[in-house]
């Protein structure tokens, strides 16, 4: 099967072989694995004196922007954009 | 929509804050620069179109808003820095909106808190937004 010449070596069983070798071993998990965000509450340290760093609106205990996007004339496009 | 955050002193003195945000994904967002003197700005902004806008240090004195006023947490660093006021306003669209920054307990928790107040057609509309702090990014 490898006999044949290079460009078939994506058809090859070697590649699928190399392929399962990398994920099976956990060689590719820092590419594959997402590691999600820590989301928390404010620590003691963030004031409005340095509020520097990443901030993310939470949905849950926000109230709905969209009655006032609206009436700020915001297409519903760019609504549905600020939601995510 | 990730808001990477930046407060520093700039070249000319004036304390800033830089605000870039980015949608799910990592695709960039708009970017906002609050200066923090008072000065108006006119922005020609993505989402809002063309508005007026200030950003102060407030200690809610100036702000007549019953809604705006409550519900805040005391902070330590006294009280002249308690808190950012936002004023905008979009003349073309007709309407103005003032919004209060600070922290704010909420589930026993203490939490980054703006509450915007927004005015048109004699119509007021209030919506309380709160923020979850990002210890760490999402990563690959």
């Amino acid at each position: 099967m490898i006999s044949s010449i290079k460009p078939l070596y994506f058809h090859s069983d070697a590649y699928f072989l190399s392929l399962f070798f990398l994920f099976s071993s956990g060689q590719l998990d820092s590419i594959v694995k997402y590691q999600p965000a820590t989301k928390m509450a404010a620590p003691a340290t963030k004031t409005l004196k340095n509020i520097s760093g990443n901030w993310i609106l939470n949905q849950k205990t926000s109230d709905s922007f969209e009655p006032m996007l609206v009436i700020q004339g915001v297409s519903w496009w760019k609504r549905q954009v600020s939601n995510h | 929509m990730t808001e990477h955050t930046k407060q520093f002193v700039d070249d000319k003195g004036v304390e800033t804050i830089l605000i870039d945000s980015t949608i799910t994904g990592g695709f960039k967002g708009t970017s906002q620069c609050r200066p923090l003197d008072g000065s108006v700005q006119s922005i020609m902004d993505d989402t809002f179109g063309l508005i007026k806008e200030t950003n102060t240090w407030s200690d809610l004195s100036d702000i007549n808003n019953k809604w705006l006023k409550e519900g805040w947490l005391q902070e330590q660093d006294g009280a002249d820095r308690e808190h950012i006021k936002v004023v905008a306003s979009n003349e073309g669209f007709g309407w103005s909106s003032v919004a209060v920054w600070g922290f704010s307990e909420i589930n026993g928790q203490r939490w980054h808190v703006r509450k915007v107040s927004a005015v048109k057609d004699g119509k007021q509309y209030n919506v309380r937004a709160v923020y979850d702090w990002l210890p760490t990014e999402g990563s690959y």
